[in-house]
Formats: structure tokens, C-alpha cells, sequence
């Protein structure tokens, strides 16, 4: 068996594989905002954010690389698509409406944080640290997130941002599907309890700005990017994600 | 190919950022230890201070390691005209702060085109005569004198996270620069550079 099939068969791999492949390509769609904000000040927080997710997905990528002897480029790039283990929330297409883009990645960093503190409650110090420090940091994110969902539910475009929640929120409950490999009791009471403090969080949130969604958990039959079967947004994503890679695997910069 | 790719898409309608839609300029200064004073980091824009105190952090809280960040309205200003020379202030007129009047912090540039540092703060009845007595004070040696009130500045919490413990050396501009010219000075070692260039000038010159 190889070093990546020893990785994707074993449960913690694949729980931390869900974060970091959300961080991953959470950090290249946003990407794509880089130069085009909505104010130049929010154009560069937004990179800073973007950068951020892609350090921490590397961070949890560097952890497997050294806990399977794979290098960290190759989890992160040589993968099949059905291999990624994220929820196709976030590589939804904004079509260039910022209230999705924002309210995309304030869904993602509640899910982060929560389930960032869990997985670093393993047996391993040397991954419990690391998830301590990206916890923090996605503590940052978060923060400045909530800041702007309560402005902007105030504002003139609550309803703008009310849609992209509406549209969004179906997919937001699929962060909760239980990847590949963690299909036990155990695993399943965890994943309540992040699901719980989830939807206190955003719901606590909501409220304050006057949005109104309905959170609820997925039901197990409908199968999603955490068992391997994404939408097509995310092969097109992950197809041009891999593009240079492709083209030279191996090379260095 | 994405959109963005494809140089293809259209924005939706402007998002406004705040009810009345007013977007205000804060200034940013940064502290690179606990104790070290806050040097002027630079301008924004934001719709109120609370969240202009987010994007600094954002912005001017990455460019390098930082501990603490102040913002103000760049409206709470009172500053003395950029001198040619560095002052030399005589006035010993000044007197004992009375601890009843508003607070103010004083920040001083000590060459034009230098960046304004936090030097002290005083206390003062209102800005005219806390920019005198600042200047009276802490006016030698410097170009120009601001005085901001203490009120009007929002600090991050002491102890706040800003600056990230992951590397990121990869984001600062010193950083590409090195990397940039180490790998021109590999590209420019190749002999074939040389090659390539002695046909170039052929052809065209």
C-alpha cells in the first residue's frame, strides 16, 4: 500500500485533510479577488486572509507529509479530485457578488476554528500545537468577519447578504458531513459538537445583524466533497489549481 | 479557465459598506515591541474606527512584526507647520499639566520625509495649547509636532494576536526582493544568457 493510500484510509488524516483542503482552496478561489475588492482596504485584508489559509493548509499538509513521508506538495497538488476531502461550499462559484464571497468564507472560518481546537485534542503534541496556532489565528479571521456581517446587516445591503445566506446555507450544513473513513459512533458525537458550537456561533451572529437562515445538519445519505463526490465548480477549481504543478511536477522555485 | 482568468466578469452592484454609506481616512501607527513606541504606519480608509482598527491589522499590522496598533480619525490632528530646521523651542513659560484636562499624545518627525513617533503625552485644556506645550517640551531637535487627544485613539487589546507566528517571510516585499535577485543571478550565470544576447545585438543593433 502506498504512503498516500496509508494516509487517506486512516481517520485522523482524513479529518485534517477536511480542514486543510476547505483552507486550501478557500485561499485560491478568494484569491481571486486579489486587485479587485470592494475597497482597497478590504482588498488587501482579504489577500492577507487568502495567504493565511493557504499557510494553513500547508501547515496541516507539512504535519501529514511528515507523518506519512510524503513531501506536503504532493497532498496538496497530486491528489485525484475524489481524494480531496473539503465541502463544496467552498469552491462555490461568487460570480463576482461579494456578499458570497464573504458570507462563503464567514461559514468556513465558524467550521475552522471549532474543529481546528477538536483535531488538536489527538494523541499527537506535535499536531495539538499546531492546531493551537492556526486556531488563533483563524480566532482573527473570525473576528473580523463577525465585524462585518453585523455592518453590513445593518446597512443598506442586508438584503444582498441575506441571499448570498439563503443560497449558501444548504451547502454551509454540508461542512458537517463526516469524510471518508470516520463513520462511527465516535466520530459522529465530535462532529455534533462542533456542528453545535457552529451554529451557536453564526446563529449568535446572525441575530445580531438581523439575518434570518436555517441551519441544520445534512442527513447522511446526501453525499457530498467530504466523501469524495464534489461538484463540478470544484474539479474546474482544482483542475486549474494544479495547472503549473501539472505541467512540471517536482520543479522548484 | 477561470473567470478571472479570462479577464471575463462583471462586478454585482457596489456593496455598500455602512447605512449612511460614509467612508472616513484613519491613520495607522504600529508598535514593534510591548514597550517600543508607536511609529506611523500609514493611512486608510474604513467606514467607522472599530473596523478600521481590523483592517489595520489586516494591513499595516502585516508589513512586519508588530505587537500593538493605534488608529485615528485623521480629522483629531493638530500638528505645527513642517519646518525647514529642527526647532528650537525657548518658550520656559510652560506650566504643570492639570490632571482635570483631557489627555493628548504627542508624536514628533525629526527630519522632513521621516515618519512620525510617539514621544510622549501631556495634558492639556485644548488643542492649541497642547500643541504650544508639546512644542515646548519635545519640539527640539524635531521638524514638526502633532498632538492627537488620547480619546480619539483606538488600540488593538494589549496582548492581542496581530502579527501571525506562521513564516511569512514569503509576503514581505525584502523577502521577494532577495529571492528575486538570487534567482536573476543564477539566470544571469547561464552562459547561454550570454549567447542569446550576442545574436540579439546582432539582429538589432
Amino acid at each position: 500500500m502506498t504512503a498516500m493510500q496509508d494516509m487517506l484510509n486512516d481517520p485522523v488524516a482524513n479529518f485534517a485533510l477536511s480542514i486543510a483542503d476547505d483552507l486550501l482552496m478557500l485561499g485560491h478561489v478568494q484569491g481571486d479577488w486579489t486587485g479587485i475588492g470592494p475597497i482597497l482596504e478590504e482588498d488587501i485584508a482579504s489577500s492577507s486572509m487568502s495567504q493565511d489559509d493557504l499557510s494553513h493548509a500547508l501547515m496541516l499538509f507539512e504535519h501529514l507529509g511528515n507523518r506519512f513521508g510524503l513531501d506536503a506538495d504532493v497532498i496538496a497538488y497530486e491528489r485525484s479530485p475524489e481524494d480531496y476531502r473539503c465541502c463544496d461550499l467552498v469552491t462555490v462559484p461568487d460570480e463576482f457578488d461579494w456578499a458570497v464571497a464573504l458570507t462563503r468564507r464567514w461559514f468556513v472560518a465558524h467550521w475552522a476554528a471549532p474543529a481546528l481546537e477538536r483535531l488538536g485534542t489527538s494523541d499527537d503534541d506535535e499536531l495539538n500545537e499546531r492546531c493551537r496556532r492556526l486556531r488563533s489565528e483563524q480566532g482573527l479571521h473570525l473576528s473580523y468577519l463577525d465585524d462585518w456581517m453585523r455592518r453590513l446587516g445593518a446597512g443598506e445591503g442586508h438584503d444582498r447578504m441575506q441571499a448570498a445566506m439563503t443560497s449558501l446555507a444548504p451547502q454551509a450544513c454540508m461542512l458537517f458531513e463526516l469524510p471518508t473513513g470516520l463513520d462511527d459512533e465516535d466520530h459522529r458525537s465530535r462532529r455534533d459538537e462542533i456542528f453545535e458550537a457552529w451554529s451557536r456561533a453564526t446563529t449568535a451572529v446572525l441575530t445580531d445583524a438581523g439575518f434570518s437562515v436555517d441551519l441544520t445538519m445534512p442527513s447522511e445519505e446526501h453525499i457530498g466533497g467530504r466523501r469524495g463526490a464534489h461538484a463540478k465548480h470544484f474539479v474546474e477549481q482544482h483542475t486549474e489549481m494544479n495547472e503549473v504543478r501539472c505541467e512540471d511536477p517536482g520543479a522548484s522555485w | 479557465m477561470s473567470k478571472i482568468r479570462q479577464r471575463n466578469f462583471t462586478f454585482a452592484d457596489e456593496l455598500p459598506p455602512h447605512a449612511d454609506g460614509v467612508v472616513r481616512s484613519y491613520v495607522v501607527y504600529t508598535a514593534r515591541k510591548d514597550d517600543a513606541p508607536h511609529r506611523y504606519a500609514g493611512y486608510l480608509n474604513a467606514p467607522d474606527i472599530a473596523l478600521a482598527v481590523s483592517l489595520a491589522c489586516e494591513h499595516y499590522g502585516q508589513d512586519e512584526a508588530c505587537t500593538g496598533i493605534w488608529v485615528h480619525d485623521v480629522q483629531e490632528i493638530t500638528e505645527t507647520p513642517c519646518a525647514m530646521e529642527k526647532m528650537n523651542p525657548q518658550d520656559t513659560s510652560d506650566t504643570t499639566d492639570c490632571e482635570s484636562d483631557p489627555a493628548w499624545v504627542v508624536f514628533g518627525q525629526k527630519r522632513r520625509g521621516d515618519i512620525h513617533v510617539e514621544l510622549a503625552s501631556l495634558r492639556a485644556a485644548d488643542s492649541e495649547s497642547a500643541l504650544s506645550r508639546a512644542v515646548a517640551r519635545h519640539g527640539g531637535g524635531m521638524v514638526q509636532i502633532r498632538v492627537v487627544p488620547h480619546a480619539s485613539i483606538h488600540a488593538t487589546e494589549p496582548g492581542q494576536l496581530i502579527w501571525r507566528t506562521h513564516d511569512q517571510t514569503y509576503r514581505m516585499a525584502r523577502g521577494y526582493s532577495k529571492s528575486v535577485r538570487m534567482k536573476w543571478e543564477a539566470v544571469r550565470k547561464a552562459e547561454d544568457i550570454d549567447e542569446y544576447r550576442k545574436d540579439d545585438i546582432k539582429d538589432h543593433f
